[in-house]
């Protein structure tokens, strides 16, 4: 084995001020060596991300190393000043984030951002000229065509994995031995995240550099992992080579993450009858914007003559890239937007063009689940009165609404006695619940699940999915389920639409769509979905 | 009913006392309310407050310095300077608080309707975007000549040019949260109009809209002192603390004390406000706080 760039070993990080000596993570070991990529796999409150930010000496306030040794190279890193740590920082040490929005400076240019960070570490001043040279050979480094466009260009003028490749380039423009990742492709769609992954480990070839890769994907993980070290609650579960590990599992928590990363085949094949179609969308169109007054300002064609049908109990998915109109679609057909024109016939009545007023007693049959469970519940309100608002819209008394709310908290397998609490007492995936629940009350026909799971960690997203194909065959439910994870779509859905630039480019059986996809696009989500052919 | 009832519900009255224990913790707040509690006292009790008559003339007695009779002297009338400004207190405080309730209640009404009912908007916030190019003591000024000068009109001569701010920031607060996904999973759960507006937009707004209001109460008060000092405010007849300035321009070289009083008092009661006002706006948005040197 080669020589190891980063050890940690036992270490424990603790709050600054507590009696209890409560412990954030553990006893945590982790070494990576030269040239390979490590990963650290866990989901939210692991802390994976605060292993990460130990070794960085960045931990939050109030949070400290108790015990432990954390060597770079050999230097101990703990105990190490603040003035050498921001030295190891960026010469040393490169760090990549989930958002590069965020990361990088909005006001200057990315040659601008590049320059400064040469000019601070290093002590003879450079020639533009030669800064230049540099910013542009660590550009195309990073694979970029037209790097030399690139360097006078902001970030919000860049597309996200662009603004991840500046985010890297900066990272690697000093040279470092490690390379820290937290979760840096988490926010981008599955071609980009393809590219930057492939990216990275290339990198870690040519350089020969080690990476620290922090995830929650198990298929990331077998994509470009050479190590994976399995974190849960703050401790070490299991760590070994990536190829041990995938094929023998030892320990049980690994192996519910890996058998919760969605594999995109149907759990259950069954075959259904043609149903009593309960939805039917024709020619619909959304544009956004209009003509100015002279004939000037921006149309966006969101969605482009899309149309469907959905029958009783079928579950359509709707995968797609962002920008490629699928959470449009969903808004129109749940009626939250006017669409421009077409039809959606509702249990045979149009609604497309509906006005509020005509449409109220319609909405009961369509309810929505949204992506973000902490959004979704007002949080002045308690899950009780959150709940039952929409079954006393819909005429029931407030004792009667209760009552069915509570039968509805069971079957979505919360407990019945949560209606006076609040939303912030609730993780991700009981909120989500809740929501699901809230959208039931109504006793709907059509489901709109408009990305809902994929803000959850992969073992909740795959209660929450075996939830709606359970509702399904329990309620009939009919459902339309927009995500933008093929895998995903393919555990649940009956049928696959894709989605790009506002039009519908294939439709099918999920079986036909995932045996045999035919438009170009579709192929490039299916080779782009990480972990493909490791985890089937 | 169900077995619900044996968690306690977390909006119990307990609530509302800790509210207030963490209001009467917080120095800047609490300044800020003892002065007005202070004025308001004044205010309310000036008619067992004052000494002599405000309103009677002493020309033989005039721009007296202070003696165990007129506490801080006599005016160039002769009126009694200690008492004039004791009954002041009530033009300044029911200014402040009138224009404070209606501009945030005129302003929150159109700032709603302009949120949610988007053709209206750009008309509304266009008229709106006009009002706030006139300077407000101009409007003022305009307004009270169209309507003459008593109590009333001076109320809404300088409630109406704070309208287009009030109606602006609660617009802007409209515009986001009524695209929250709990304010959309309402909407498709037929959630009517007036219902949704009330039970899920109107409580975000409820905290920046306090904290407009004591930012209005104040520049109010200086509004309709300035006013008066420019002779078209409260009618002489009325003492207004900003009377009491017009009528000492000539004097207050012989007797500064006739301009001194009636300033302090009204930056007094300014700062009081504006103090109360920075301290709720810390409590209730801590994201405006000052992060660093703030009033802890």
């Amino acid at each position: 084995m080669s020589e190891a760039v980063l050890e940690v070993a036992g270490l424990t990080v603790g709050l600054t001020h507590d009696a209890d000596g409560r412990r954030i993570v553990r006893d945590i070991n982790v070494t990576v060596p030269r040239g390979q990529i490590v990963c650290v796999v866990g989901e939210s409150g692991s802390g994976k991300s605060v292993t990460a930010f130990s070794v960085t000496g960045l931990l939050p306030e109030g949070l400290k190393p108790v015990a432990g040794s954390i060597k770079l190279l050999g230097e101990e890193l703990i105990g190490a000043t603040d003035d050498r740590m921001r030295e190891l920082r960026g010469s040393r040490i490169g760090m990549i984030f989930q958002e590069p929005m965020t990361a990088l400076n909005p006001v200057m240019t990315v040659r601008e951002q590049l320059a400064e960070l040469i000019e601070w570490h290093s002590d003879k001043r450079h020639t533009k000229a030669e800064v230049d040279k540099r910013v542009l050979a660590a550009l195309e480094d990073m694979l970029l065509p037209n790097a030399s466009q690139m360097m006078r260009a902001y970030p919000h003028q860049l597309s996200g994995g662009q603004r991840q490749r500046v985010m890297i380039a900066m990272a690697m423009l000093l040279e470092p031995i490690l390379l820290i990742a937290d979760e840096p492709t988490t926010a981008l769609d599955v071609t980009t995240q393809k590219q930057i992954l492939m990216l990275i480990k290339d990198l870690v070839k040519r350089k020969n550099i080690g990476v620290l890769f922090i995830t929650h994907d198990f298929g990331v993980v077998a994509d470009i992992a050479d190590q994976v070290v399995v974190m849960q609650r703050g401790l070490v579960v299991e760590s070994g080579s990536v190829d041990a590990l995938l094929k023998n599992p030892t320990q049980p928590y690994t192996r519910l993450l890996i058998n919760s990363v969605p594999k995109g085949i149907r759990v259950a094949t069954e075959t259904r009858e043609p149903t009593p179609t309960v939805l039917e969308v024709k020619a619909l169109k959304m544009t956004y914007g209009h003509r100015g007054f002279f004939g000037r300002g921006r149309v966006t064609q969101a969605v482009k003559e899309a149309a469907f049908t959905l029958g009783r109990g079928e579950i359509i998915g709707v995968v797609g890239e962002s920008g490629s109109g699928k959470s449009t679609l969903a808004r129109c057909v749940s009626r939250l937007m006017k669409p421009t024109s077409g039809e959606i016939s509702l249990l045979g009545t149009d609604i497309a063009r509906a006005s509020n007023e005509t449409l109220r007693p319609h909405r009961r049959y369509i309810q929505v689940v949204f992506q973000d469970p902490y959004r979704s519940l007002n949080p002045r309100l308690s899950v009780g009165r959150s709940l039952i608002e929409g079954v006393v819209n819909f005429g029931a008394t407030p004792d009667e609404a209760r009552a069915k709310v509570a039968s509805l908290l069971e079957l979505v397998g919360m407990d019945t006695q949560i209606l006076d609490r609040f939303p912030h007492e609730f993780s991700g995936g009981q909120r989500q619940r809740i929501c699901i629940a809230r959208a039931l009350a109504s006793e709907p026909q059509i489901l709109i699940a408009d990305e809902a799971v994929s803000a959850l960690d992969v073992t909740v997203q795959a209660q929450v999915l075996r939830l709606f194909a359970d509702l399904r065959s329990r309620l009939g439910l009919a459902m339309l389920f927009i995500t933008h994870d093929l895998r995903v779509a393919g555990e649940l859905c009956d049928r696959i639409m894709v989605m790009k630039s506002g039009e519908i480019v294939e439709s099918g059986s999920t079986a036909d769509v995932f045996d045999n996809p035919q438009h170009p696009y579709t192929q490039a989500l299916f080779s782009a979905a990480p972990g493909r052919e490791r985890l089937q | 009913m169900t077995a619900t009832t044996v968690i306690a519900p977390a909006s119990s009255p307990v609530d509302v006392w800790t509210l207030v224990r963490k209001l009467l913790r917080n120095r800047t707040i609490l300044f800020g309310l003892g002065v007005l509690i202070l004025l308001a006292l004044v205010a309310i009790f000036a008619s067992v407050l004052w000494t002599v008559d405000p309103a009677a003339l002493k020309p033989r007695l005039r721009l007296r310095s202070p003696s165990a009779v007129n506490w801080l002297g006599t005016d160039n009338l002769g009126r009694d300077i200690w008492s004039r400004l004791i009954y002041g207190s009530r033009v300044s405080l029911v200014v402040g608080a009138v224009v404070a309730i209606l501009a945030v209640v005129a302003g929150s009404a159109l700032g709603l309707i302009a949120g949610m009912v988007r053709w209206i908007d750009n008309v509304l916030m266009r008229m709106m975007d006009g009002m706030m190019a006139i300077p407000a003591i101009l409007l003022a000024i305009a307004l009270i000549g169209g309507l003459g000068a008593n109590l009333v009109t001076i109320c809404i001569a300088i409630a109406v040019p704070e309208i287009p701010r009030v109606a602006r920031m609660v617009r802007s607060v409209v515009l986001t949260v009524r695209e929250e996904a709990y304010v959309e999973a309402a909407v498709s759960m037929g959630t009517r109009l007036p219902v949704l507006v009330i039970r899920h937009i109107v409580p975000n707004i409820l905290a920046p809209l306090i904290v407009q209001a004591t930012y209005i109460a104040s520049s109010a008060i200086l509004i309709e002192a300035s006013l008066s000092f420019l002779g078209i405010g409260m009618p002489d007849e009325i003492p207004s603390w900003g009377n009491m300035m017009a009528d000492a321009r000539l004097y207050f070289q012989i007797r500064p004390g006739l301009m001194l009083f009636p300033g302090i008092c009204i930056a007094l009661t300014v700062l009081g406000i504006n103090r109360l006002g920075d301290g709720l706006r810390d409590m209730l948005d801590p994201r405006l706080a000052r992060s660093v040197g703030g009033v802890k």
